[in-house]
């Protein structure tokens, strides 16, 4: 496997990674709402509409649950977040290995039989596995460095953002951004924008965990224009 | 094979996890769709390979022979072997490729050579595919697939090992190449057999690029990184058409070449597979020729035979064909995959005469075929199984040295009337077996 990377291919790795966590992550977090509209008011779901910034064009918890994961025209549904993870990834077989492809795939079709079969939420857990297994054949697979640091760096990205969206404990997302996220943005080959990194750096070290919304805010804003810069 | 048989579906099921796809443009949208895979293989015998394999190596290395001549010294159409006509009004002659020598001499590195395995039990080529011969890459997945579900099927059969194709191309790759990376240039991922490009980009560790990724400056061509560092390519698979690969050069409006790159290619210092140009020498028209061309290169009877073929550019020959059409299949020259091909028996009165007519009107544009009743083949419709007719294709790789691959692709007609064998016309595959024995 080659380590060369065009700037086209990095975006894609970046989104692949982005994608890839928000499908996973977005499963994960409407079982919750969907779980605390058994016993609450059934409109849950629109505070979990408020906090990702989906437009909550649903006529009801039912409307929601079915269109927020099938809906194949809406930008924000959980179909169209995997279409768009096999849209990059397709350009990266070579990249990330036809193995670690195959776990795209084979989410895809889990998600078009129950989209056929109108079916539940939980039958929807084979698609969380494969996310899982993408990640696993990619830690087996890729061996290049800079490909597996710009997988990384988008994975940790998107799951620091949809934390921060869904008000997860500071803990939580601080373990994320100390893990390293600093590290892949300064393995980034030749860096540009050094005002933007020094800037991130102060963000993420400086950080108490106050206002952490809008510092991490700041952190995701900092992070995408840095890697931007670099394409 | 019993095992391999019951777990057929499996086989298709591992094929689509791997999005194992052709793409196919119908009204205008562009669809993917599965190249069916049909378990029961064709088996071909160590012998009778050895003969198929003598007769491509000595095809091959004559078609390149004939590439050398006619951008060079000519000597072929001076010694009238072959008319002019054939050579400089055939669509895949480039009048830019006049004088230039590809690296170390190779101009089809990947030969894609179609054949049928007629009833009288004589192997016949069909088309000779010197540009961008494709499909490799499903027979080799599919073993690599049918290995894993039923290793039992191998055990039991001395099935020669295909798994090296990747390695023949990088090694094809590697002795050509000039200074710099491998790269394979791919059209993009709307291209019909983009599976293939990256899957071989994949195995053979080259970078998968597209037209935008390269560029071209002081007849050097680079592929651009992150960051801004060029980095010098040293070879081009390239898996688009001559005519899309330049537009400096060739079609002005292509989106998906390469400006600069024939000049690159010119001074020497890039690798081109499969050369520009070669489009001349598997011209249907120039079919005919081949055989003629081994005897006239290598001083050599052809090991293998052409379909009986007549032209009716020559008068005597078309007098033939206008007399026999009826049971003639005729192709145009200029059509490929499938398309363009006649059977004059199925025609009906009308359709026949204006055939007759063009045939009249234009004579360098068709060839004449006899219909070769080629062998059919056991397949699996359904639960059922069913003959059906089907080809070969052997691929032949030219490097340090011309080998065959101990595979190729079966392609079979589903439609029990047809023998149009072609994925684009809904045909499906079969792995080759060739045996070790």
């Amino acid at each position: 496997m080659n380590s060369l990377i065009s700037a086209a291919k990095a975006n894609r790795l970046f989104w692949l990674a982005r994608y890839v966590e928000r499908v996973f992550l977005s499963l994960n977090a409407v079982k919750k709402y969907i779980d605390s509209d058994i016993d609450g008011s059934a409109e849950s779901y629109k505070e979990f509409c408020g906090l990702l910034s989906i437009a909550d064009s649903y006529a009801d918890a039912k409307d929601f649950r079915k269109k927020f994961l099938y809906d194949k025209a809406a930008v924000s549904s959980v179909y169209r977040m995997l279409v768009n993870a096999f849209d990059n990834g397709i350009e990266l077989r070579e990249d990330i290995t036809s193995e670690s492809l195959s776990y795209i795939h084979l989410a895809m079709e889990v998600m078009e039989k129950c989209f056929v079969n109108s079916a539940r939420l939980s039958d929807l857990q084979p698609v969380s596995d494969y996310m899982l297994s993408f990640w696993g054949s990619i830690d087996e697979n890729v061996i290049t460095l800079p490909k597996m640091n710009i997988l990384r760096l988008g994975r940790r990205l998107e799951t620091i953002d949809i934390n921060v969206r869904l008000r997860t404990d500071w803990d939580s997302i601080n373990e994320t951004l100390k893990g390293g996220i600093l590290t892949n943005v300064n393995m980034l080959p030749s860096v540009t924008d050094k005002d933007k990194a020094l800037r991130l750096k102060e963000l993420v070290e400086s950080h108490s965990g106050e206002n952490h919304g809008e510092d991490c805010a700041e952190i995701i804003a900092c992070i995408n224009q840095v890697f931007t810069a670099r394409l | 094979m019993d095992s391999l048989i019951t777990q057929r579906d499996s086989v298709n099921s591992w094929m689509f996890r791997y999005g194992v796809r052709f793409g196919i443009y119908k009204n205008g949208e562009f669809k993917e769709q599965i190249f069916p895979f049909d378990a029961i293989a064709r088996k071909i015998s160590g012998r009778e390979w050895q003969r198929l394999e003598r007769g491509l190596v000595q095809r091959v290395n004559a078609l390149n022979l004939f590439l050398k001549d006619i951008y060079g010294g000519k000597k072929i159409v001076k010694d009238n072997v072959v008319p002019e006509d054939f050579v400089y009004s055939s669509k895949g002659y480039l009048p830019f490729c006049e004088g230039v020598t590809p690296s170390k001499e190779v101009w089809s590195h990947i030969s894609g050579i179609d054949l049928v395995h007629g009833k009288d039990d004589e192997w016949y080529i069909l088309e000779d595919n010197l540009r961008i011969p494709s499909g490799a890459s499903y027979p080799l997945i599919a073993r690599e697939i049918t290995r894993n579900i039923s290793p039992e099927t191998f055990e039991n059969n001395a099935v020669c090992d295909n798994r090296n194709y990747a390695q023949l191309l990088k090694n094809m790759m590697d002795y050509v190449k000039k200074d710099g990376i491998n790269v394979i240039l791919t059209p993009g991922r709307y291209n019909s057999a983009y599976f293939e490009h990256s899957y071989f980009a994949e195995k053979t560790g080259a970078i998968l690029a597209t037209g935008q990724d390269l560029h071209v400056e002081g007849d050097r061509l680079y592929y651009k990184t992150i960051g801004g560092d060029n980095q010098l390519v040293g070879v081009v698979y390239r898996r688009i058409s001559d005519e899309y690969l330049d537009p400096m050069v060739f079609n002005a409006d292509s989106l998906i070449g390469v400006p600069n790159i024939m000049q690159a290619y010119k001074a020497g210092n890039v690798a081109i597979v499969n050369a520009p140009g070669n489009g001349v020498a598997d011209d249907k028209g120039i079919y005919y020729f081949v055989p003629k061309m081994i005897k006239y290169y290598l001083a050599e009877e052809p090991v293998l035979k052409n379909a009986p073929t007549y032209l009716p550019f020559y008068e005597e020959d078309r007098k033939f064909v206008l007399e026999n059409l009826r049971r003639l299949v005729i192709k145009d020259v200029a059509e490929a995959g499938g398309y363009g091909v006649i059977f004059c028996e199925k025609l009906s009165d009308d359709k026949f005469n204006e055939i007759k007519n063009l045939v009249i009107s234009q004579p360098r544009r068709w060839i004449a075929q006899e219909v070769v009743d080629f062998k059919d083949l056991p397949i699996f419709d359904g639960d059922r199984i069913v003959e059906r007719k089907a080809d070969l294709r052997a691929y032949v790789i030219t490097g340090k040295e011309t080998t065959v691959w101990k595979c190729g692709l079966t392609r079979f007609s589903r439609n029990p009337d047809s023998f149009i064998v072609n994925s684009s016309q809904g045909g499906g595959f079969k792995d080759t077996w060739v045996m070790d024995n």
